[in-house]
Order: C-alpha cells, then sequence, then structure tokens
C-alpha cells in the first residue's frame, strides 16, 4: 500500500516536473520583445557567478550609456547592465535582490531614472522587467511591487507572474527567431541602428530646476525600502542620475531623491550636472531626449569607468582566461560598430 | 468568478486541499463555507438573501410536511407543498418574469389603445436561480409524494441548494440523487481527482480553444447580418449549435469535474446529442436533468391529473380511441414545453425557439408517424445502414438549429429577418475565396477553429463507446501523458483568455 502511495506521489511529481519545464520553454518562445528585452534582462544571467565587477541597474538609459565590451578593453572592468526600457525606480530593490544572488560581491549603480505617476506605466510595458526573469520568489515580490504601485489588477497580476496569459495570442506569428532565440554575446553593449546612427539636438528641451518635490507616495516608499536593504545588507551601491533630459516635474522628484540618497551616505553620480566634466554636448551626444548616441554613450563610460576605478580599485581581468568571452564580446561589438566611431573614439579605445 | 479564470482554478485547488485534509464528518460543513465564498466572489452579496429564504422555506416546509404525512394530516402536507412552492417559483418568477409581465401589458394595452408604459423593474437574479429553484421544487413534491426523507437540518438543505459547482449553470441535481453523497465524507482517491482534473481540462479547452472561436464568428455574421447574407447566415446558424453545445457542455465538464473531485457525481446533462436521430431523442441527450425533470415534475402529473383523465373521456367519446391516445399527451407535453421556453428567460423568442417550436417538431413525429412509417416502407428505405443514420442526425440537427435561431437572435422577427436574409443572395463562393478568413478570426485560428470541431468529434465518437478517460486510462503511460500534455498546452497556446479577449460568460450562466 505505501509503495503504490510513494510511486503514485512520484508520478505526479515527474508529471508537474515536465509540465514546468515545458511550460518554462513554451512561455520562453511566445514572450514578445524587441530583441534587447532579451538581450539585456536574460543576458545578464549569462554571466557566471560572481563574475562581474559591477552590475548597472536602470531603466533605457543604462544601456544607451554604458558601452561594456569597450569599458572592458579600455579598463579591464567586467560590469553589464540588468536593466530593461522603461523599468521603473521601484523595480530597483527587488531586482537588486535577484542580481545579488548571481553577483554577490559586484558593486550596484543604480539609476534613479524610472519615475512614475501611480497609473502612468502600462502593465504592457512592465512586461519588459519581469518577462526575463527566472521563476523565482523575488520574481513574485518584484511582480507585487509593481502591481501594488502602479494599482494592476488582480488578472494582472497574473498576466506579469505567467506571461504566456499575454502572449499565448502569438503563436500564428511566430517566426524561427522565437524558438532559437541567442544572446548576442556583446554583454549587453547595445546595437541598436537608431543608436549607432541618429543624433537629435536636444539642448532645446532642457529643463534645470533646483526645487524639490515630494515624490509619490509608492516610490517613496520604495526608495526608503531600497536604501535600509542596501544599508542592512552593506551593499556597495552607487545611484547614478541618467544624462535624459526630463520634465520640471521629473527634475524635482530626482532632486528629492538625491537629497534622500545623501543622507544616507551613498555617493551619487549625477550626470546632469556632471555634463560639462563628462564631456557631453547636447548637439551631438544623444539621439533623443532620453538617451545617449554611440558617441555620448563612451563619454559617460569613460566617466564612469574612471570613477569605479578610482574608488574600488577593481583588478584588470584583461587576458584572464575566464574572461575570455569578455574578449569575443569586444571583438564582437567593436566590428558592429567601428563604422561609426570616429578617429578620436577609436584612439581613446586604444 | 469565471469558471474558466485563474482565480477560479486557485480557488478550486485551495477548496480541494482544504477539503481533503478537514475530517471526514466535516467536510460537507467545509463544501457549505466554499459554497458561501464562491457566491461571495460571483455574484452581489445582497442576492444571497433570496437564496437564504429559500432554503428557509424549502427546510421549514419539507419538515413540516413529512410530519404532517406521518400523522396522516395530508391536508396540511398539501398546505405546507403549496406554501413552499408559491413562495420558491414566487421567487423565481418575480425576479425573471416580472420584466416579462410587464412588456406584455404594456404591448397588450397598446393594442387596445389604452397605451401604457409600466417601468420595467431592476431587479437582480442571484446566481443560479432558475437551477437551484428547480432542484428545490422537485425536492418538495419529493418529500410530498413520499420518494425522498425531508432535511430538516438547515446548514445541510442550504448546501443541496447552494453546492457551489451547481451554481454556475446546473445541473438540476434531485435530493435522492446527491444527499448522500453530500454530506457523507469522502476519502482521499488521486484517481477519481484525476479523473476530475482530466474532465475538467478538456471542459476548458471546450470553452476556450473552440466555443470562444466560434462565437467571434457568429457574432461577427449575426452582429450585420446586412453585410453577411446568404450562405453566411447558415454558416452562423451551424457554427452556433456547435458554439452553444461546446458552451454549455463545456461549463458541465468543468463542473461536474470539479465536483468528482470532491467525491460527488452529479448527475450527466448531455450524452452527444448530435448523434440523436429524432427531436425527442435530442432532447433526451441535451440538458438532460431539464428535460428529465420536467417529464417527472411536470409531463406526468399533468398527465395523471383529473382534469387530463376527464378531457381523454371526452376526447374518447366524440373523438375516437386514437385522438383519445394522442390530443391529451400532445397537450401535455405543450405544458412542458412551453415551461421549458420560459425557463430559459422571459421572452418570446425562448417561448417560441426552445419551447413550442420543439413541441411542434416532437408532435408532428407523433401524429405523422405512421406515415413517415409508409413512405419509408415504400421507397424501400434500409433504415439500419449508416447512412440513414447520418441523414436523421443531419435532420435533427437543421431542426434543432432552427430553434436555436431564435434563442440566439434574441426577437421572432429578428429571426425571421434574418432568415430571409439567408435566402440572398446566392453565395457559395465565400466558401473558397478566403472570405471565411475576414469573419473576425485570421487564417490560422479559423483553420484551428475547424480542426478543434474534428477533435470534438473523434472524442464524441469515442464517448459512444465508453468513457473517454477510462479509454485513455488503459493506455500505456506516455501515451496517456502525451495527450494530457496535449491538452493543457493546447489550452495554454490556443485558448481565447487573456488581455485582448472579452471573458464571455457561460451563456447559460444567465438562467
Amino acid at each position: 500500500m505505501k509503495k503504490v502511495y510513494i510511486f503514485k506521489t512520484m508520478k505526479v511529481i515527474v508529471f508537474l516536473l515536465g509540465f514546468y519545464v515545458q511550460f518554462s520553454y513554451v512561455s520562453h518562445v511566445l514572450v514578445g520583445d524587441t530583441g534587447y528585452n532579451f538581450q539585456q534582462s536574460a543576458g545578464f544571467f549569462e554571466e557566471p557567478k560572481d563574475s562581474l565587477d559591477a552590475v548597472y541597474i536602470g531603466a533605457s538609459p543604462t544601456f544607451t550609456s554604458w558601452v561594456a565590451p569597450l569599458a572592458y578593453k579600455k579598463y579591464g572592468i567586467t560590469m553589464r547592465t540588468f536593466a530593461n526600457n522603461a523599468q521603473p525606480f521601484i523595480s530597483a530593490e527587488n531586482l537588486l535582490k535577484i542580481a545579488r544572488k548571481r553577483q554577490s560581491n559586484a558593486v550596484y549603480l543604480i539609476a534613479i531614472n524610472g519615475l512614475y505617476e501611480k497609473n502612468e506605466l502600462s502593465v504592457e510595458t512592465a512586461h519588459r522587467t519581469t518577462d526575463f526573469l527566472p521563476h523565482s520568489l523575488e520574481r513574485a515580490f518584484l511582480i507585487y511591487t509593481l502591481c501594488h504601485g502602479f494599482q494592476y489588477s488582480l488578472d494582472e497580476y497574473f498576466e506579469l507572474l505567467f506571461p504566456i496569459i499575454r502572449y499565448h495570442s502569438r503563436w500564428n506569428s511566430l517566426s524561427a527567431y522565437f524558438f532559437h532565440r541567442d544572446y548576442e554575446r556583446t554583454k549587453g553593449g547595445f546595437t541598436s541602428s537608431t543608436f549607432l546612427n541618429e543624433v537629435e539636438n536636444i539642448a532645446d528641451y532642457y529643463c534645470a530646476t533646483t526645487d524639490r518635490e515630494p515624490l509619490p507616495g509608492f516610490t517613496q516608499d520604495a526608495l526608503v525600502k531600497l536604501l535600509a536593504y542596501c544599508k542592512n545588507e552593506n551593499v556597495k551601491v552607487v545611484f547614478v542620475l541618467s544624462a535624459q533630459y526630463r520634465n520640471a516635474q521629473t527634475v524635482k522628484w530626482y532632486n528629492t531623491i538625491i537629497d534622500e540618497v545623501k543622507k544616507y551616505n551613498y555617493p551619487i553620480i549625477n550626470e546632469m550636472s556632471d555634463f560639462d566634466e563628462i564631456g557631453l554636448d547636447d548637439k551631438t551626444d544623444f539621439y533623443n531626449d532620453c538617451h545617449t548616441n554611440i558617441h555620448g554613450a563612451l563619454k559617460i563610460t569613460d566617466y564612469l569607468a574612471q570613477y569605479l576605478i578610482d574608488n574600488y580599485g577593481f583588478e584588470d581581468k584583461r587576458g584572464g582566461t575566464e574572461y575570455a568571452d569578455w574578449d569575443e564580446a569586444y571583438e564582437k561589438y567593436i566590428e558592429i560598430v567601428r563604422p561609426y566611431l570616429t578617429e578620436e573614439e577609436l584612439e581613446w579605445l586604444q | 468568478m469565471l469558471i474558466t479564470s485563474l482565480p477560479f482554478l486557485l480557488f478550486f485547488a485551495a477548496t480541494l486541499g482544504i477539503y481533503y485534509i478537514l475530517p471526514k464528518r466535516y467536510q460537507w460543513v467545509g463544501l457549505f463555507v466554499f459554497s458561501i465564498a464562491f457566491f461571495h466572489f460571483s455574484a452581489a452579496d445582497y442576492t444571497i438573501l433570496y437564496a437564504v429564504a429559500a432554503v428557509l422555506v424549502t427546510t421549514l416546509c419539507a419538515g413540516r410536511m413529512a410530519k404532517a404525512k406521518t400523522e396522516g394530516n395530508s391536508r396540511s402536507a398539501k398546505r405546507w407543498l403549496v406554501l413552499g412552492l408559491v413562495v420558491n417559483l414566487g421567487i423565481l418568477a418575480t425576479l425573471k418574469y416580472s420584466n416579462f409581465v410587464i412588456r406584455n401589458v404594456n404591448f397588450a394595452a397598446t393594442l387596445a389603445g389604452k397605451p401604457t408604459d409600466i417601468p420595467q423593474l431592476d431587479l437582480l437574479a442571484p446566481l443560479g436561480i432558475s437551477f437551484y429553484t428547480m432542484s428545490v421544487v422537485g425536492y418538495l413534491l419529493d418529500v410530498y409524494w413520499g420518494i425522498c426523507p425531508a432535511q430538516t437540518n438547515l446548514v445541510k438543505t442550504a448546501l443541496f441548494v447552494g453546492y457551489w459547482p451547481q451554481l454556475t449553470s446546473g445541473p438540476i441535481a434531485r435530493y435522492n440523487e446527491v444527499r448522500e453523497q453530500l454530506y457523507a465524507g469522502h476519502k482521499f482517491d488521486s484517481g477519481q481527482i484525476a479523473f476530475g482534473m482530466q474532465r475538467m481540462l478538456w471542459g476548458i479547452f471546450k470553452k476556450l480553444v473552440i466555443s470562444a472561436r466560434l462565437a467571434v464568428v457568429v457574432d461577427t455574421i449575426y452582429g450585420d447580418t446586412a453585410t453577411y447574407g446568404g450562405y453566411y447566415i447558415w454558416l452562423a446558424a451551424v457554427l452556433f449549435m456547435f458554439q452553444l453545445y461546446t458552451d454549455f457542455s463545456g461549463c458541465m465538464d468543468i463542473i461536474l469535474g470539479a465536483s468528482e473531485c470532491y467525491g460527488i457525481r452529479l448527475p450527466e446533462n448531455f450524452r452527444t446529442p448530435f448523434f440523436s436521430r429524432s427531436v425527442q431523442e435530442y432532447w433526451q441527450r441535451w440538458h438532460i436533468t431539464l428535460g428529465a425533470w420536467l417529464k417527472d415534475y411536470i409531463l406526468y402529473p399533468v398527465l395523471r391529473s383529473r382534469a387530463w383523465k376527464d378531457m381523454t373521456k371526452w376526447i374518447k367519446a366524440h373523438w375516437g380511441k386514437k385522438a383519445a391516445k394522442q390530443i391529451p399527451s400532445i397537450l401535455g407535453m405543450l405544458c412542458v414545453w412551453l415551461l421549458m421556453g420560459l425557463w430559459h428567460g422571459g421572452s418570446w423568442n425562448y417561448v417560441l425557439g426552445m419551447g413550442v417550436w420543439f413541441w411542434f417538431l416532437i408532435a408532428a413525429a407523433q401524429v405523422l408517424d405512421p406515415v413517415f412509417k409508409k413512405v419509408i416502407a415504400l421507397l424501400k428505405v434500409n433504415t439500419e445502414c449508416f447512412s440513414w443514420h447520418l441523414f436523421q442526425s443531419l435532420r435533427v440537427f437543421t431542426l434543432a438549429m432552427i430553434g436555436n435561431m431564435f434563442f440566439r437572435l434574441n426577437g421572432f422577427r429578428k429571426t425571421l429577418r434574418v432568415i430571409k436574409a439567408g435566402l440572398f443572395p446566392n453565395n457559395p463562393e465565400i466558401f473558397f475565396d478566403g472570405s471565411l478568413f475576414k469573419l473576425g478570426l485570421d487564417g490560422p485560428n479559423f483553420i484551428l477553429m475547424v480542426v478543434s470541431l474534428f477533435v470534438l468529434l473523434i472524442v464524441s465518437l469515442l464517448q459512444e463507446k465508453d468513457s473517454v478517460r477510462k479509454q485513455i486510462a488503459r493506455q500505456n503511460l506516455p501515451f496517456r501523458w502525451i495527450i494530457w500534455y496535449g491538452l493543457i498546452f493546447g489550452i495554454l497556446i490556443f485558448g481565447m483568455y487573456g488581455p485582448g479577449y472579452n471573458a464571455a460568460d457561460f451563456i447559460y450562466q444567465g438562467f
């Protein structure tokens, strides 16, 4: 009798495991993405455990301003982004916890961009942050944070938890790409043609204010929780205000966050106030008001890399056999971007 | 709470877990609590008061009736029966038929040249009122007739009335069929639970993969009959038959499967109705519990009543033996079919489409049976071969389809207008020129709909032999698992649910 019971239980477990494996694969295939969602989010988990010097968490300005393979080539540091388009700041704590499970000793750069009003971020956009994260309790908490913050319904909670609920109807428009979604292996180095090709003069968008405005309640709570977590866990963290031109209210929120961060004595890099020091030019270094192009990205990469080396003294990883994939990433990336770089930029790389 | 939604599945999983953790003697209390929770999640809370009233009156009347009968006081028993019936049917009639009566009074007054405008009432009926009222009325009559004992425990009666799987769309259970199962303790039986879940899966597949796709095409055509005339109309009529079947029987599969997981077998409501060879047989295979209820609690009592016996005698004396055999039963059936139509809703399209039309077909078949037999003999038709059976089934399908057009199109005149639109233009090219892929479903989805109808046909053919689940259970494990994984992922990938889809209620959920 007991044997029968054990056999039946085993059968149920095997059935459920089989289901989970297939479910994960089918969900992965069906998830719709713009390409870089997958590269930035899932790509992070391809890195060997505790192999990164630093991790950069934030919204799209992170991966449009940090060129990981070139920073490695120039300075020998291994830092990559764990970011996604429109990734809200309130997700930072959960993402930090998820990232620390793989890269426990890394320095964490957290972009404070990605601020939204309560009902501003659509569920569709929130999917970009969560779709490619591996299943875990922390992912469920992250989804709860998003649903609580942006007032999503129970149904929306479930569809973020199980993306197949949103994407299953794509079955009739799947292409081979979705079955063999592969990593670009550029360590998150951005390759979008807009990023490489385009320039927009954004000087007119500039909005400078030193005023402060209280953050929306849910963002304030998220900030307090994040700072407390970093303090309790002794996380080596650097906050970053990425270079982008936003409206007056958002800038006031940034100022409020900067004040809070300073209270905890965490370093903050304000790329907007350090605009000239970085060498950014609002006529040539952006492809739109929110994102730097390859030229602006190189300047910010240089600036951030030097800051990290100066403050954290990372070892030079170049030439190490275990970092061969970084060398390969550089070779691959430079082949893609070389045609778009100026003589001066190519010289900088040497 | 829609029974194909994720919250429902979580609710079900949680209740199932709790149910088997509970000591056996308290399992029925658990079911009662789950039913209250289901009601809370699925309907406006205050409407539960109607159900509470039904439970109180039913318990009181059944108890008093049983007592009166033991004391030999049949008049008192009858009084309690009448009270129970009047209250229960009164609640149902008030909530469901007030507006039907008001509309007809207004209409009649207008015809009489004295227009009135009695405003319609905005009453919200509790979940499953048509189903549980039938169960309660049947129970009271069974107690009165001595077929079953009275239940004096209020909570146990409440569980019988409001057992949550039945609340959505039935089936209409008889007290005698379920009482022992409902109140008994049930041992955890993994095989039974697996069977129940398999049935639920098949029901969800029918609803989300087949019915939901059919609904898109049917709604597109019937939503714009000015554009979609000719063969489009008949295509929609055919597809609606399958939509209604997969919707209602899918719902039943989920409900019966869920109940089976608790160890409680509810009565079947469908038995491959499209294989019926006569309209009468069709109604023995379609919504079985309603048909059987009307037969046992309306038709037989009517035929046994004194008035009917007197009428039969009168007809025999004046019109002969043959007429006395047919006319009373045909008139008795008219009562049944009028009620069948009215049960579906307070509207003439239900009375005509689901009532009078089927009564007419059955009565005509009964009257003309000798003529049909003579024609068949004259033409030397082989009535034992497949082609004849197929012809019979197609004939029943077509006749039922016309009745269902009244059901679907919500209006007698509208239905006639649509039938007329089906006669012109003559456009058979729509089946070949890709027009079908412009009816709300793209090519792959339309093809998937057709393929899934074939799957339904195969499963129905297998069902004629034996339970499909039993047939699958006899196969080797890899084959079994391929089937169940296929079904699960068929639902997950091809099901019409989630954002972008309107999570339509089950058609019979409104009754």
